[in-house]
């Protein structure tokens, strides 16, 4: 018995030791700075003071590349990341030992399967705030804050962008190279977004339509990787 | 060996011919398969229970005045019968007439524009209305959570105590699943049980040449969105499907509704404009507006005599269906949610 006992521990052991984590950690940087939400800072970005409130997004189907093929891909793999909550920030990837891989990918947003699928748990319940109710959908990314430019009431804008179905599809894959490290970061440059969004016309994004689409292929071309 | 694979080709036979939806729901005979993936939510007693108390449980909205069954009346096949547009809290009356409720399983979308892609995310959209429910999921979550009586389903149910948005809304959607009718008079007429009058059978052949385009047997609607032809309520401006779709192409479109138990489920049309079978027929044979969305099924003109409509009207009462709209299982579970004290 106890024979049997210590071939399972030996066992276990190599199993453990076959995986390794990955540690992922998002960064979040606006006008050279660090993003600290809930943020008291006003951005002075051209003559625009702008604040942000919420910064939450999923990013979803972690995958590895080595010359091109995908040699690793996560399981179930959502992760809700809110720029106010630390914790969302980190996570690790469970990766085999030794793996090669020159590159990450992954998608913001929820694919169109997972959409369709009906009531999910963990980081897609529909209690994070990150799901329309009156039309079915996951918010792929959502954005809101204060601009002096929006003639809203307080100056307010609110992008929340989704949509899922064709021709309002706003998922996005992101690619970075990367090196083998012991972990990786992952920032998000939200600058090039505050300066290129139409305040004044769209202070609200808030369905799955063109200007959602538009906001969305944005997206891609804000993240890298930290040094 | 050949013994074996005959023994193992009667056993699958055996398998196919018995299979249901589950011992907890039928599969009509004749009807196609269900488009709800039955797999990833099995259908279970205690869950089924949980759905039934939720549906008839004003928890859910913000001031605990309104349940569904407060627009989803089991007696009149689960819709708000003499209302045209349905109510919400603090007296607030939304823009569409309350939707009758019946074989959901076989829908691939829900609500008038199709807004709604699965029936377990259904409930959401209701709850979150602020002129329906006015509440949000997160509450209710919280509320459920502190109830005794939640508490001690969800435990019978699942072996433990979590409470959560999935599992409330899984349990729903097995109640709303095990709606379903099909036992009206044309049913048991089509099953050689029962026979048409000379009335019913006219109006069947009148039926059949005329409205199964859009209202498909066996579930009397072919699951899609239409242009019925309906001139636009000029206070509601309500565009159906548009909305939801930013498709101009989807201009006035609406879900074609089943017309298993009309009789029950008036008043008709989106905005419930008319009261009567006689009036939707009339708009079908007189009202048709034409325009760019209209129903190529409805560009040709609809020509009825006054004897044909009323043989129509004698057919759509055959599908009619006693049992679901009295059926205990689908009424208050007063059992449940009013449980008398232990002596």
């Amino acid at each position: 018995m106890k024979v049997y006992l210590l071939i399972a521990t030996i066992v276990l052991h190599f199993y453990a030791s076959a995986q390794n984590s990955l540690p992922i950690t998002f960064k979040h940087v606006v006008n050279k700075q660090d993003l600290m939400l809930p943020d008291t800072n006003k951005i002075i970005l051209h003559q625009d003071t702008i604040s942000i409130q919420t910064l939450k997004y999923y990013v979803s189907n972690f995958c590895l590349y080595q010359k091109n093929k995908v040699v690793w891909q996560e399981k179930n793999s959502y992760h809700l990341i809110d720029a106010e909550d630390t914790a969302s920030l980190k996570f690790n990837l469970q990766l085999p030992k030794n793996l090669q891989y020159d590159a990450i990918q992954f998608a913001i947003g929820i694919d169109n399967a997972t959409n369709t699928k009906g009531a999910m748990a963990g980081h897609l319940d529909p209690i994070h705030g990150m799901y329309w109710t009156w039309q079915s959908g996951y918010i792929n990314f959502k954005l809101e804050g204060t601009n002096t430019k929006c003639t809203t009431p307080k100056n307010e804008f609110q992008y929340h962008i989704g949509g899922y179905q064709n021709p309002y599809n706003t998922l996005q894959l992101v690619q970075l190279p990367v090196s083998i490290k012991s972990a990786i970061d992952i920032q998000l440059d939200i600058t090039p977004l505050l300066q290129s969004i139409p305040y004044s016309t769209q202070a609200r994004v808030m369905q799955p339509c063109g200007a959602a689409v538009q906001f969305a292929q944005l997206l891609p071309g804000l993240f890298s990787i930290a040094k | 060996m050949k013994k074996i694979i005959y023994i193992l080709f009667i056993f699958f036979v055996g398998l196919v011919s018995f299979q249901s939806i589950s011992p907890l729901m039928q599969q009509p005979k004749g009807w196609p398969k269900p488009q709800y993936n039955f797999a990833e939510n099995k259908l279970n007693q205690a869950k089924i229970n949980i759905g039934r108390a939720l549906f008839y449980d004003a928890i859910l909205s913000k001031d605990s005045t309104i349940s569904c069954a407060s627009c989803h009346l089991s007696y009149t096949a689960f819709t708000h019968v003499d209302h045209a547009l349905s109510h919400g809290i603090g007296d607030s009356i939304g823009k569409r007439n309350s939707p009758a409720l019946m074989n959901l399983a076989w829908q691939t979308s829900f609500m008038w524009d199709g807004a709604v892609n699965n029936i377990e995310v259904q409930a959401l959209a209701p709850l979150h209305d602020i002129k329906e429910m006015g509440e949000n999921i997160t509450h209710v979550v919280e509320k459920l959570n502190r109830s005794p009586l939640y508490q001690q389903l969800f435990y019978q149910a699942y072996k433990d105590s979590i409470i959560n948005s999935q599992r409330m809304l899984k349990c729903m959607a097995q109640f709303m699943l095990t709606l379903v009718s099909a036992n009206s008079k044309y049913d048991k007429v089509m099953k050689q049980q029962e026979t048409f009058t000379a009335q019913e059978k006219n109006g069947y052949i009148i039926f059949k040449n005329n409205c199964t385009t859009c209202h498909t047997e066996p579930l009397f609607t072919n699951t899609k969105f239409a242009n019925n032809g309906l001139p636009i309520d000029t206070v509601l401006k309500d565009f159906g499907r548009m909305k939801i779709t930013n498709n101009a192409a989807d201009s006035l479109l609406f879900k074609v509704p089943t017309l298993r138990n009309i009789e029950y489920s008036f008043p008709y049309m989106h905005d419930g404009r008319f009261k009567k079978l006689s009036q939707v027929i009339n708009h079908y044979t007189n009202g048709i507006q034409a325009s760019a969305t209209l129903s190529s099924a409805l560009k040709k003109p609809i020509a009825l005599s006054a004897n044909d409509k009323v043989d129509l009207i004698a057919f759509l009462l055959t599908l009619s269906d006693k049992e679901f709209v009295f059926n205990p299982k689908h009424q208050y579970p007063k059992e449940i949610l009013i449980p008398t004290k232990e002596k």
